[in-house]
C-alpha cells in the first residue's frame, strides 16, 4: 500500500466521491452464494412434503382397501343359517348327526381357521350364534371346563361335543377328562366375554384328542366362524390318533393396534415477546436528557391483534393399552397475527409502533393522538406456514360406552417453509423485515383434551387445543424473544386400522 | 434489504460466520454488498458482470473468514478479497489483457449524454467506467484502493513503469471527462479545478 500522505488532491476527490455510491445487488446473487456455501437448502422442506405426501397415500389406501370376502359371507350365512336352524326339527338332532359325522383332523382346524378373518360385523353373527346354538345342544352333552382366572361370563358357556369314530382312547389332559372309546371327543367352548367392542377377551380352548387349540383373546367371529364350519360342512374328520398327542398352537388375529387419525384445527394466534438473557426486563429510551427520560415496557410498546389460523394433519396411533396411544404424524399449520403501526413517509421500509414516533425520536407514549407527524396506521400480517411432526401419547382418561375423554400432548420439530414477518427494532421504535432473522426449524409442544364419541368404525373428537412455541420465532442474536400461542378447537377422528 | 444492519454487531457477525451461521453471513452480506459492489462495478465491464464478481468475492469472504486475524479493518479485509477476485475475473476472462491498449484512449470520445446526472458520487464512478478497462483497473487500484504501483504490477503482471504511465494517462483523460460532463472546471475558467468539485 502507498503512504496516505503521497495522496494527491484528484486522489482524494475521486476516493470521497466513489466511497459514497452504493450499488444493490439482485436477489439471486445471494441465493448463488448461499447455495454454494450450504447448498440447497430448499430440499429438506420438499423431502418432509414428500414424506407427508407418500404417508397420507399410503394410509389412504390401507383405508380404502376392500375387506375380505369372508367378511361378508360370515353376515351372509348368520342371517342364512338362522333361519335355516329354524327349520330343522328336531334340533337337537341335526345337531348330533352333523356333527357325529364329522371328523376332525389338525388339517381341517387350519383349513378353518386360516379362512377365519375378523369381522366388523360381528354383533351380528354372535347374536345369531348366541341366538341358536342353545337350541343345537343335546341336553346330555358335556358341559364347559373353565378357567380358573375367567371373568364371569354374561353369556353362556357354549358347550359343543363334537363325536368321532376313532375307536380308540384318547386323553383331554386340559380338560382333565378321559374321554372312552366311540365317545364324542369334546370340543369346549370358552367363554366369551364381550367388552364392547365387539372383540372378546378370553381364552378360547379347542379340545379334541391329540389336539389343543388354545388361544386368548380371539373375536366373537372367529367362534362363530369356526362353529359355522363344524355345523354345515363338510368337515372331513379323519380321527387316526394312534396315541394321545397333545400339540398346541396359536390363532393369530389381526392386530387392531393401529389406528390413524385426521384432524383440522382452527385457531387464534398470539404471542409473547420477551427479553432474550442479559437484555433488561425494561427498555431506557436514549438520546433525550437523562431526567426526561421514559421508560418502556414491551408489552405496552407492542399493539397486537390476534389473527386465525389453521391446522390440518394427520397421524398413526399404536395402542399401547386401552388407555395410553402413541401417535407421530405430518400436520401443516399456518398462524398469524397483526401489528398495528404507522406507516413513515421518511422509509417505507419501516414503521413506527407509536404514533407520532419517528426514528430516533423520542416520543413513546401510547397514546393516540393524531398528530400532524402522525403517519397512517396499518395492520402489517404476520404469517408463517409451516410444517410440523408431531410425536406425542394420547390418555384416554374416562370411557363410558360410546362416549370418552382424554388429553393428548405432543412434541412437534417444525419447519418454517414461508414467513412473512415484520420483526421490531432492538430500539422498539419500528417494524423492519424480519424474514432473514427468522429460525427455520423450531420446536412447538402442544396439549389438547377432548371428548369423543364412537360411531361404527370411527371415533370423532372435538375439544380444545393449546400450542406453544418453544423456542423464539428470531435467532438467538435477537434481544427479543417472539413466542407464538395458539388457541384453538380441535376436530378429528380416529380410525381403527385392519 | 431494509434498515437493520444496527441488529448485529460486527463481532457478533464475525463470530457467527465463523460458525458458518446463515443467519450472520446474511447481515454480512447485507451490510457489505452495496458498497463492495460499487467496488466491482467499476472494475467490471457491465453489471452482470460486477454481479459475478461479487458473488465469487463473498463465497471467497466465507470460506476464508477463519483467515482473518482482527488485526485490521473487517471492512477492509473483505474490500481486498473483493478487489484480488475482481483482478482474477479480469484475468480469467481475459478481458484486462484484451482492452489494454493504449492507443485507444486518444479516441475516446466522451458525450455528455452518456453519464446520467442523478448524482455526483454516480457519475464520477460512470465516468470512471468510461476509461479502457485497463487504464482504469490502474487508476482503481492506485487512486482509490490505495495500492502502490509496484503491487499493482504485481497483480496485473505488467512492469511497474507500465502502471505509472498507464495511471499518468488515465488521470488525464478521467480528468477531461469530468469537465466536459462538467464536475469539475475547465483549468482557466474560474477557480481551482479539484476545489470547484470538492465544493460541488
Amino acid at each position: 500500500m502507498k503512504n496516505p500522505l503521497d495522496r494527491d488532491d484528484f486522489e482524494i476527490f475521486l476516493e470521497e466521491e466513489v466511497n459514497q455510491h452504493r450499488m444493490y445487488p439482485s436477489d439471486h446473487v445471494w441465493r448463488n452464494i448461499q447455495q454454494e456455501i450450504h447448498g440447497y437448502k430448499k430440499w429438506p422442506a420438499l423431502t418432509v412434503i414428500t414424506l407427508f405426501v407418500i404417508s397420507a397415500l399410503v394410509v389412504g389406501t390401507v383405508l380404502i382397501k376392500p375387506q375380505h370376502q369372508t367378511i361378508i359371507s360370515v353376515a351372509d350365512n348368520a342371517a342364512q343359517k338362522t333361519a335355516e336352524v329354524a327349520d330343522k326339527q328336531p334340533i337337537a338332532e341335526n345337531a348330533q348327526e352333523h356333527f357325529s359325522s364329522v371328523h376332525i383332523t389338525q388339517q381341517t382346524i387350519e383349513k378353518v381357521t386360516a379362512d377365519i378373518d375378523i369381522t366388523d360385523n360381528l354383533q351380528t353373527a354372535f347374536t345369531s350364534y348366541n341366538n341358536n346354538i342353545p337350541q343345537l345342544l343335546p341336553a346330555d352333552y358335556s358341559t364347559v371346563s373353565s378357567p380358573d382366572n375367567f371373568i364371569t361370563p354374561n353369556i353362556p358357556a357354549i358347550p359343543v361335543n363334537i363325536a368321532s369314530n376313532t375307536g380308540r382312547q384318547a386323553v383331554n389332559k386340559d380338560a382333565g377328562v378321559n374321554t372312552p372309546k366311540n365317545t364324542a371327543p369334546v370340543i369346549n367352548w370358552m367363554n366369551m366375554i364381550p367388552n364392547g367392542n365387539l372383540t372378546y377377551d378370553g381364552l378360547v380352548a379347542l379340545n379334541i384328542p391329540g389336539v389343543t387349540v388354545k388361544h386368548r383373546s380371539a373375536s366373537g367371529s372367529f367362534m362363530f366362524s369356526l362353529f359355522n364350519k363344524l355345523q354345515t360342512s363338510s368337515l372331513n374328520l379323519e380321527n387316526n390318533f394312534s396315541e394321545p398327542v397333545h400339540k398346541s398352537f396359536s390363532f393369530k388375529p389381526k392386530s387392531r393396534r393401529f389406528d390413524f387419525s385426521f384432524y383440522a384445527t382452527p385457531s387464534i394466534s398470539y404471542r409473547k415477546l420477551t427479553f432474550n438473557q442479559g437484555v433488561p426486563g425494561n427498555f431506557y429510551v436514549s438520546g433525550i436528557p437523562y431526567n426526561a427520560d421514559y421508560k418502556v415496557d414491551l408489552s405496552r410498546a407492542i399493539r397486537n391483534k390476534p389473527a386465525a389460523g389453521y391446522e390440518v394433519g394427520a397421524a398413526l396411533g399404536y395402542k399401547l393399552n386401552d388407555v395410553l396411544t402413541l401417535r407421530g404424524g405430518f400436520q401443516f399449520n399456518m398462524r398469524e397475527y397483526d401489528i398495528v403501526a404507522y406507516k413513515q413517509n421518511s422509509d417505507a421500509s419501516s414503521f413506527s409502533t407509536f404514533p407520532g414516533a419517528i426514528p430516533g425520536g423520542v416520543d413513546v407514549s401510547n397514546q393516540t393522538s393524531t398528530s400532524i407527524n402522525q403517519g397512517d396506521k396499518v395492520v402489517l400480517p404476520n404469517r408463517y406456514y409451516q410444517i410440523a411432526m408431531p410425536l406425542g401419547i394420547d390418555v384416554t382418561g374416562w370411557k363410558s360406552g360410546r362416549l370418552a375423554w382424554g388429553v393428548a400432548t405432543s412434541i412437534q420439530p417444525t419447519y418454517i417453509f414461508d414467513k412473512d414477518p415484520f420483526i421490531i427494532t432492538s430500539d422498539y421504535k419500528n417494524y423492519v423485515d424480519g424474514s432473514k432473522l427468522v429460525r427455520n426449524w423450531n420446536v412447538n409442544a402442544a396439549f389438547d383434551t377432548y371428548i369423543s364419541y364412537a360411531t361404527g368404525q370411527f371415533k370423532w373428537q372435538l375439544g380444545p387445543q393449546f400450542r406453544y412455541q418453544l423456542l423464539s420465532t428470531l435467532s438467538g442474536n435477537y434481544p427479543t424473544r417472539e413466542h407464538l400461542l395458539d388457541y384453538g378447537i380441535k376436530i378429528g377422528f380416529v380410525k381403527s386400522l385392519p | 434489504m431494509g434498515n437493520h444492519s444496527y441488529l448485529m454487531t460486527e463481532q457478533s457477525i464475525l463470530a457467527g460466520c465463523l460458525q458458518n451461521d446463515p443467519v450472520a453471513q446474511r447481515e454480512l452480506y447485507t451490510r457489505y454488498s452495496p458498497k463492495m459492489l460499487s467496488v466491482c462495478y467499476r472494475f467490471a465491464q457491465n453489471r452482470e458482470d460486477a454481479e459475478d464478481m461479487l458473488q465469487e468475492g463473498f463465497i471467497r469472504v466465507f470460506t476464508q473468514i477463519h483467515t482473518f486475524q482482527n488485526k485490521g479493518a473487517f471492512e477492509g479485509w473483505i474490500r481486498r478479497i473483493i478487489v484480488h477476485t475482481c483482478i482474477n475475473f479480469l484475468k480469467k476472462y481475459k478481458k484486462f489483457s484484451e482492452s489494454i491498449d493504449l492507443g485507444y484512449a486518444s479516441y475516446l470520445q466522451v458525450k455528455e449524454e452518456t453519464v446520467p446526472s442523478i448524482m455526483q458520487a454516480k457519475q464520477v464512478v460512470e465516468c470512471i467506467r468510461l476509461l479502457p478497462v485497463g487504464y482504469k483497473t490502474v487508476l482503481n487500484l492506485y487512486a482509490i484502493e490505495g495500492y502502490n504501483h509496484k503491487e499493482i504490477a504485481e497483480m496485473l503482471d505488467i512492469e511497474e513503469s507500465t502502471s505509472r504511465s498507464q495511471y499518468t494517462r488515465a488521470k488525464t483523460m478521467l480528468e477531461g471527462i469530468l469537465i466536459k460532463k462538467r464536475i469539475l472546471d475547465r483549468p482557466g475558467h474560474g477557480e481551482l479545478t479539484w476545489a470547484t468539485a470538492f465544493k460541488k
